[in-house]
């Protein structure tokens, strides 16, 4: 994909079917005689299918498709079984993939979500004993389209099982194995399923064991509620591992009721993993594709949470369902509703209006290095080798890393300009500086952060002087190094925590900005410690408080003195000076080139 | 993956740790929890 908001191009691979889609009337002789049979990813492996097959009942268009990577047709051992019984002359071997070009002017991303795979969490033995499944693997044994057309049997004998347990937050919740959010839809899924056992067979004894029950959503207490009145137990609890019956396979759960403090002993005869749901897979490079960001849990980053729910950093780009965060059919709905709302918007309006706020370049400066072209995160600066960079504004989010990249003043932004910023830290430095802690905070966290503090009415020092940037990259090396040789005694850069960057991955440029600028003060014999940078999100009302209690006694560390020393050792070298060294260097280097020829002629 | 040398600006406490090229790794200090986490890729002198 290429292009920006209004104006993108995208290519599509259309996958080829090897079956002729116009042709095919869905007869189902091929997959008759088709010799080859492969677990069906529908039925999540509990049944089989043929390599040529519909995917999923329902499927739209309904026409078979050859998975060409199980055929035999086109292995040495040609088979082409398929090709010989259908009438309609359907079947094309020689189908290949298409590329679609296409223009289009907004996108909307609904890569749907991947299912949390148990078997790394071996104490619910999920690979180990055959009774046990998961909450997907139920699904399709109580759906009268399953493999065993909705009677609910259990894997190890084919018989109805009596007694089921539910265990609730099985890959969700769980920091340990680096998934700490709660996956949103499982405790209503297991009350469904309750429901559904109690509905169809009401001999059958459910057990859920759950840390929190989360039923938050409309009419979802009423369904809790009646599950429990149709007899589900439920205990709150997380068993710590399954032992199973080798004779009867039965499963035995001994799990603590931390409600009553007792210890329980549950004989099961089918355990059901109620498993959380992660991002998918190809989010990884659908957020290379789209120039995307990702939240800490792994799912696409919106604009803002509030504000923007449904769109992406990235202009003309929204979202729709799981790829954003966790949520269950209703909200996806929703979601997707808005995504196409915006996007009817955008293209109704005819022009796409962009924030004032966006970097430009000075051609007279710009020195064609193509630094600020390698940076932007969201690819807004065109540049080549030999020309000069160039802002493309509509894909411009106003970052400025660009701009506090360029080492020669060749981008400035609009607003928050160079000048701007430069007379804030002077006129705030201009009176006592000694005594402030001097804050560059990001709009979007670490700003926001310092409002939560002070609605949440906590206490910390007073001595802070706060300056807003878009972002934290936005400052640049000499904001930092003139907030010194304005008498600065700390300086403190803060900004998003590394998944939250409004600006895809911004911040990072803001680290290696400070590191550098560290190893500077070190050279120039000023302690490097006082200048920090802190990550503060826009709920970290405490931590900023914490922050600035901790500048503050740095500040009470750093002498006049010390001061004083900072402001001569990070002096600018006066231009003049600068030029006499570059003369006096060319003077050596050709006093050198004249001394190199004499040696030469001389042992010539 | 190379061994980096890691010291935390706010209370000096230093560390080495295995890193990964081109990783993206949000470091705190596990004394402080401060992100002011300077990098270095030799052993630092000592801290006076």
């Amino acid at each position: 994909m290429t292009g920006y908001v209004g104006n993108f191009q995208v290519s599509i691979r259309k996958k080829a079917r090897y079956v002729d889609l116009e042709a095919c009337n869905a007869c189902g002789e091929c997959a008759k005689v088709c010799p080859q049979v492969v677990p069906d990813e529908y039925q999540m492996g509990l049944s089989a299918r043929k390599a040529i097959y519909i995917p999923f009942p329902q499927a739209v268009p309904c026409v078979y498709v050859l998975d060409m990577e199980n055929c035999l047709g086109n292995n040495p051992i040609a088979c082409g079984k398929c090709a010989d019984v259908c009438e309609q002359n359907a079947i094309n071997y020689d189908d290949a993939d298409e590329i679609i070009t296409r223009d289009v002017g907004a996108v909307i991303v609904a890569i749907g979500l991947d299912v949390y795979d148990p078997t790394e969490m071996d104490e619910y033995g999920y690979t180990r004993f055959e009774n046990v499944i998961t909450s997907m693997e139920f699904e399709r044994l109580i759906c009268a389209g399953g493999p065993t057309d909705g009677h609910f049997v259990r894997p190890s004998d084919m018989e109805r099982p009596l007694r089921i347990g539910f265990i609730q937050c099985v890959g969700s919740r769980n920091p340990a194995i680096g998934r700490p959010y709660c996956s949103n839809i499982c405790c209503m899924n297991t009350i469904k399923d309750t429901l559904l056992l109690a509905d169809h067979y009401p001999d059958v004894q459910n057990v859920v064991f759950y840390q929190d029950i989360r039923a938050f959503g409309k009419s979802f207490e009423d369904m809790f509620q009646r599950s429990k009145e149709a007899g589900t137990r439920y205990v709150r609890g997380l068993p710590g591992d399954i032992e199973e019956d080798p004779e009867t396979k039965n499963l035995v759960i001994t799990v603590e009721n931390t409600t009553s403090g007792k210890l329980e002993r549950h004989e099961l005869d089918m355990v059901v993993l109620s498993v959380g749901v992660i991002p998918p897979a190809d989010l990884e490079k659908i957020s290379g594709l789209f120039t995307l960001s990702k939240t800490s849990d792994g799912f696409f980053m919106e604009s803002h949470p509030k504000l923007k729910p449904v769109d992406a950093p990235t202009k003309g780009i929204y979202f729709a369902g799981f790829c954003e965060s966790p949520k269950d059919i209703k909200d996806s709905v929703c979601q997707a509703g808005a995504a196409a709302s915006k996007v009817g918007a955008l293209l109704n309006a005819g022009e796409v209006h962009v924030e004032a706020i966006t970097s430009h370049v000075i051609e007279e400066l710009c020195t064609e290095c193509g630094v600020c072209a390698s940076i932007c995160p969201f690819s807004a600066i065109r540049w080549e080798k030999g020309q000069k960079a160039h802002v493309i504004e509509a894909m411009c989010a106003g970052c400025g890393s660009c701009g506090a990249a360029c080492a020669f003043g060749a981008i400035e932004m609009k607003h928050f300009t160079d000048d701007q910023l430069m007379a804030q830290i002077r006129a705030i430095l201009s009176d006592k500086p000694e005594e402030k802690v001097f804050v560059f905070a990001c709009n979007w966290c670490s700003y926001a952060g310092g409002d939560m503090a002070g609605i949440s009415r906590l206490v910390y020092p007073t001595s802070n002087r706060v300056i807003r940037t878009m972002c934290s990259a936005r400052v640049s090396e000499e904001m930092v190094l003139e907030a010194f040789r304005n008498g600065a005694a700390v300086v403190l850069v803060s900004g998003c925590h590394y998944a939250d960057c409004h600006y895809i991955n911004a911040n990072r440029q803001t680290v290696k900005r400070v590191q550098k600028l560290w190893n500077k003060l070190d050279k120039a014999g000023v302690r490097p410690e006082r200048l920090q940078l802190e990550w503060i999100s826009a709920a970290e009302g405490q931590k900023f408080a914490k922050v600035m209690k901790q500048m503050e006694e740095l500040r009470a560390t750093v002498t006049l003195e010390e001061i004083e020393h900072t402001r001569e050792a990070l002096k600018p070298k006066p231009k003049k000076e600068k030029k006499a060294r570059a003369e006096k260097a060319d003077a050596g280097a050709g006093e050198a080139e004249a001394e190199a020829a004499e040696t030469e002629a001389v042992s010539g | 993956m190379a061994v980096n040398y890691f010291r935390c600006m706010m209370c000096g406490y230093e560390w080495e740790e295995e890193v990964e090229k081109g990783e993206d790794v949000e470091r705190s200090c596990s004394q402080c929890r401060s992100s002011s986490i300077r990098q270095f890729k030799r052993k630092p002198e000592p801290k006076e």
